[in-house]
């Protein structure tokens, strides 16, 4: 990747959503969204199954259009006439990349540095440093009909910086893929951040601590954090400790639950089916108090261990914690 | 029209690479000669598979006959074939994503739906053009020599029917996001077109009538109910607003 080529200095807005919504039926996609992308900034849409991420792509990159609020990219406003040449400088990658099966790897990147509207004499150089970033050079002549479905995202991603774009949007880019793939895609949006904005939606933090500067949490099509990287790991500093019961602990887990929500070493719990999730605010006296309290609360412990925290549980704290999917279903 | 000339490259070489171009000129020609090989052979099939004691007086084949099949034979499969080959151009792309991965790029939605039609007519020139030939040349060589202009009119306006069918089905494609209900949509517009040229009245103010333009034409014929430039000029207002209707409905369609 080159450095940017376009106008403007680093930190100024690129993106800029304001009170943007989108329902499907009666269903919300996404719910009265503001939202800043800065130049140069990766920002991570974060966020679990159906909640909203796949649908801020779409809007963002002008293939479903909003029935309330804006988005603005580069000034032109997404949808706009002005938002065709503005296309120009926008790379988009979706989470299932689908080409013409007829094509070679190398003629779908050309075709895409084509109506990007690079130069001939320009596109077969570009072509090679777009397949070859993402490490397609030795099957680039084979038709895509032959390609790994890891193949076709590598493909996507090669196809979508074919036009040296500033902006790159990419839906889920490293979800589900074998580790020769992910390690090369992760090589390359390495790369395309340092050259460009990106903006990609993931359910998975650590992909988000690799790639990300920025991240934005969606649930449910709204907007519960926007915070740098550098909070999001503070948020993510404590661990987390997941006890599992025996079978039929259900009065038991409760009874637990309701000790450890008075402890003030306890940030949250979340009392699940069959054991509950324990955020601590002191480590320390979590590692000496935690294990008696749940003996002593009578519960027979299936397991018990200490880990990172998960989307799952930055959710459950952002949402008020103390979440309750267990046996008795109740709203902590 | 912001990408067309990429897109109309693009729609091009998939025509050739997928074979689709060769297997339609390949159809159209091998039917062309034999509208004009089965009319100069049909008298002699009569004669061999008909009871020896019946006499059958049946004058020689004469050009008419072959330009009476073509243009039924052409006109008809034209109109199945266009449906086949449309009604998957812009339905098929969504359906697969393939159109939400172009549509990214800085090409405009007019130019989407100007190169696929153009592409289409494009195809189905070289068809039409090619089945006209071989019926031409064969008539010349089994039935009777045929002077080239008229025929070469004949093509014309045969290749304008298939369009008015492309046309109607490319808005079908544009606005059911399932090929199959793209075809069932241009399937009744054939079903539409073929009743009204069943109504006298109707036939020379519809593309309808544009098989018995073609046929007047090519037997250089002329009629007081046929107004060949009328309904040639209605067959391209109609193509013009299905193709405009197509591209308005696109460019507010969500891919």
């Amino acid at each position: 990747m080159t450095d940017r080529e376009t106008a403007g200095a680093p930190g100024d807005p690129i993106v800029e959503t304001h009170g943007l919504t989108k329902r499907f039926g009666g269903r919300s996609g996404l719910e009265d969204l503001d939202l800043e992308v800065r130049r140069g900034v990766s920002l991570a849409v974060l966020g679990p199954a159906a909640s909203g991420k796949t649908t801020l792509i779409r809007l963002l990159s002008g293939l479903a259009r909003p029935p309330a609020g804006t988005i603005t990219a580069l000034g032109a406003r997404v949808g706009a006439r002005q938002w065709l040449p503005a296309r120009r400088r926008l790379g988009v990658v979706s989470s299932n990349p689908v080409f013409h099966a007829w094509m070679s790897g190398r003629e779908v990147v050309d075709f895409a540095a084509h109506m990007a509207g690079l130069p001939a004499r320009e596109r077969r150089t570009r072509v090679d440093e777009a397949l070859g970033l993402v490490g397609l050079r030795g099957v680039a002549a084979e038709r895509v009909s032959t390609y790994s479905s890891g193949l076709r995202r590598r493909l996507g991603l090669a196809q979508a910086v074919a036009g040296r774009p500033d902006r790159v949007l990419l839906d889920e880019p490293l979800g589900a893929l074998d580790p020769d793939d992910r390690s090369e895609l992760l090589g390359a949006l390495d790369a395309i951040r340092r050259a460009a904005t990106i903006v990609f939606t993931t359910r998975s933090l650590a992909d988000t601590e690799l790639l990300a500067d920025r991240v934005a949490l969606l649930d449910g099509g709204r907007l519960v954090l926007e915070a740098t990287i550098a909070d999001l790991l503070d948020r993510l500093a404590q661990p987390i400790y997941a006890i599992e019961a025996e079978r039929d602990q259900g009065a038991a887990l409760s009874a637990l639950n309701a000790r450890l929500r008075q402890e003030r070493w306890v940030a949250w719990t979340a009392l699940e089916a069959a054991g509950i999730r324990v955020a601590v605010a002191d480590p320390a006296r979590a590692a000496r108090d935690l294990l008696p309290v749940v003996l002593a609360a009578g519960v027979r412990v299936a397991a018990f261990g200490r880990r990172r925290p998960t989307l799952d549980d930055l959710l459950a704290e952002l949402s008020g914690a103390h979440r309750t999917d267990g046996p008795e279903g109740r709203a902590a | 029209m912001s990408g067309y000339r990429e897109l109309l490259e693009k729609e091009i070489v998939e025509a050739w690479r997928t074979y689709r171009l060769a297997g339609l000129a390949g159809l159209y020609l091998v039917l062309g000669i034999g509208v004009a090989v089965f009319t100069r052979g049909q008298r002699a099939l009569v004669r061999w598979f008909a009871p020896p004691e019946y006499e059958i007086g049946l004058s020689p084949a004469i050009a008419a006959d072959v330009v009476s099949q073509l243009v039924l034979v052409i006109i008809q499969l034209g109109a199945v074939m266009a449906i086949l080959v449309t009604m998957g151009a812009v339905a098929g792309e969504r359906e697969r994503g393939i159109l939400a991965s172009v549509l990214v790029k800085p090409v405009s939605r007019a130019a989407v739906i100007a190169a696929k039609w153009v592409a289409l007519a494009m195809q189905f020139a070289v068809a039409v053009g090619l089945a006209t030939l071989g019926a031409w040349l064969y008539t010349g060589v089994l039935v009777e020599p045929v002077p080239v202009a008229p025929w070469a009119q004949l093509a014309v306006v045969i290749w304008l029917a298939t369009m008015v069918q492309v046309s109607i089905t490319l808005l079908g494609s544009v606005l059911f996001r399932s090929p199959l209900a793209a075809g069932a949509f241009g399937f009744l517009g054939l079903v539409g077109l073929t009743l009204a040229r069943g109504v006298p009245t109707l036939a020379p103010w519809l593309p309808a009538g544009l098989a018995d333009v073609a046929t007047a034409l090519a037997l250089e014929e002329s009629s007081p109910d046929l107004d060949p430039t009328r309904t040639i000029a209605i067959s391209i207002v109609v193509i013009a607003a299905l193709v405009a209707a197509a591209w308005l409905w696109f460019r507010r369609e969500e891919i």
